[in-house]
């Protein structure tokens, strides 16, 4: 029992690393974006991090499985190109399917012209 | 045609039904692209901007996703990231080393083509136009352009249907063209010149590389809207340094791609999206070839990069390319004979 708790902690902790890593990664990487104000920047890594958070949170030889489960959303929700990015990639799909002029801000594109 | 997967049929590619969900309404890109306008202007940058924030943004993630996360193609995409965000360049030496243009363009060559990865390097002075509208001219007078060639035999599966393997290969041609342009950059650094390398795959790109490539005599642009090398035909991947060093540019050689893809239809017929046209196009004030954005990109996105008409380009064909520049630049010469 005790050499499989520590195997456990081996396996956790290096997931839970790299969810951290990526975390910080992509807060970063934001933070560079908007510093430097560039219109295309760095891309998040997306799900890697979130899934190694999780991983290593069920993994973890830490409080009951269910609480565990329970905080599944720590990992998702703290690491931006999880559950943040595909949020907002979900909200963006729904405007734009709505909203016939949704690129009204970037005439660029627009076929025609603006209206 | 399914949720997810689209359909090459005779009338052109139909995307699949998830990709037409989230491909934007009344965007596109060819307005982007400035077809049709005979004023010259800066470019906007259309595509590959990595936020899923403007008009294609949604469809170019939906692409990325594709490929990241496919394991036949994710191990090169995780060496890229890594030359991108975690190596770094060296500071520049304080102290200049000093030599002539023409020595520093000799061995800034031959250290390029010391590398197996390398195939074609080229050098040109930075014009401004080349850069997107919306980013700053960037510091280095000098591009230097690095070409890797491709695998033809890995890039051409996709005839076969295989499109992972050629997008296998570009990514890694990309790569590895990037790991070359690092160590290349870090070189002429510590010489206490600037420099700095983009990847084709890099996180943020400044000008458009095609018209630098063909001022750097490499090549000419094609009907498919590639570059031609006479060296390496159509299967390549460019990286371009931008430096400081003082250097002699190349000039831009005329290797008779137009009097070929005047005639030759092979890209035009065999592309699934019927988005390349036989007729060049005025797009920012100059006349070229163009292919239309709005009917390639969905088949580009779902076809794992497509590459169909790189790998029918007969200049493609390995050892092909400097015999068809030597026949068409003779062919020229007897018609101007004759006239």
């Amino acid at each position: 029992m005790y050499m499989i708790e520590i195997l456990r902690w081996l396996i956790a902790v290096p997931l839970l690393l790299i969810w951290l890593y990526f975390a910080a990664t992509n807060l970063r990487f934001l933070f560079r974006n908007f510093r430097v104000g560039l219109d295309a920047g760095p891309a998040p890594v997306t799900v890697v991090g979130g899934l190694a958070g999780c991983l290593g949170l069920l993994i973890l030889p830490w409080l009951e499985f269910a609480d565990r489960v329970a905080l599944l959303w720590v990992p998702l929700f703290l690491d931006l190109g999880s559950a943040p990015f595909y949020l907002s990639m979900l909200a963006l799909a729904i405007w734009q399917r709505m909203n016939n002029r949704a690129w009204r801000n970037q005439p660029d594109y627009i076929e025609g012209g603006m209206d | 045609m399914g949720f997810f997967s689209g359909e090459i049929t005779g009338d052109g590619y139909v995307p699949s039904r998830f990709h037409q969900l989230i491909w934007p309404k009344n965007a596109s890109g060819n307005k982007v692209n400035g077809v049709g306008d005979t004023e010259r202007y800066r470019p906007v940058q259309s595509y590959h901007k990595h936020h899923p924030f403007y008009p294609f943004g949604l469809a170019e993630q939906w692409f990325i996703h594709k490929c990241m996360y496919d394991f036949r193609i994710s191990n090169w995409y995780f060496k890229h990231w890594i030359t991108e965000n975690i190596k770094r360049l060296g500071k520049v030496a304080g102290a200049k080393q000093e030599d002539t243009p023409e020595n520093w363009t000799k061995t800034i060559k031959e250290r390029a083509l010391a590398d197996d990865d390398i195939h074609a390097v080229g050098i040109c002075r930075m014009n401004p136009e080349w850069v997107f509208a919306d980013r700053e001219i960037p510091r280095g007078e000098w591009v230097i352009m690095l070409g890797r060639r491709m695998d033809y035999d890995e890039f051409s599966k996709n005839m076969k249907g295989d499109f992972v393997s050629q997008c296998r290969e570009v990514i890694k041609s990309y790569v590895k063209g990037q790991e070359t342009g690092y160590r290349l950059a870090n070189w002429i650094r510590k010489q206490g010149y600037y420099a700095s390398f983009k990847g084709g795959l890099s996180d943020d790109h400044l000008f458009l590389v095609i018209p630098a490539a063909i001022e750097a005599g490499l090549g000419q642009l094609g009907k498919h809207g590639s570059m031609i090398s006479d060296e390496l035909g159509s299967s390549f991947r460019l990286t371009p340094i931008l430096t400081d060093m003082p250097l002699i540019p190349d000039k831009p050689r005329d290797i008779g791609v137009d009097d070929f893809c005047m005639s030759c239809r092979l890209c035009t017929r065999d592309c699934p999206a019927d988005a390349i046209s036989d007729e060049k196009q005025m797009v920012r004030g100059d006349m070229k070839w163009y292919v239309d954005f709005d009917k390639c990109v969905p088949a580009f996105n779902e076809l794992y990069a497509c590459g169909l008409c790189l790998a029918v380009c007969p200049w493609s064909r390995p050892g092909v390319a400097p015999k068809l520049t030597q026949k068409m630049l003779q062919r020229r010469e007897k018609k101007t004979a004759e006239q």
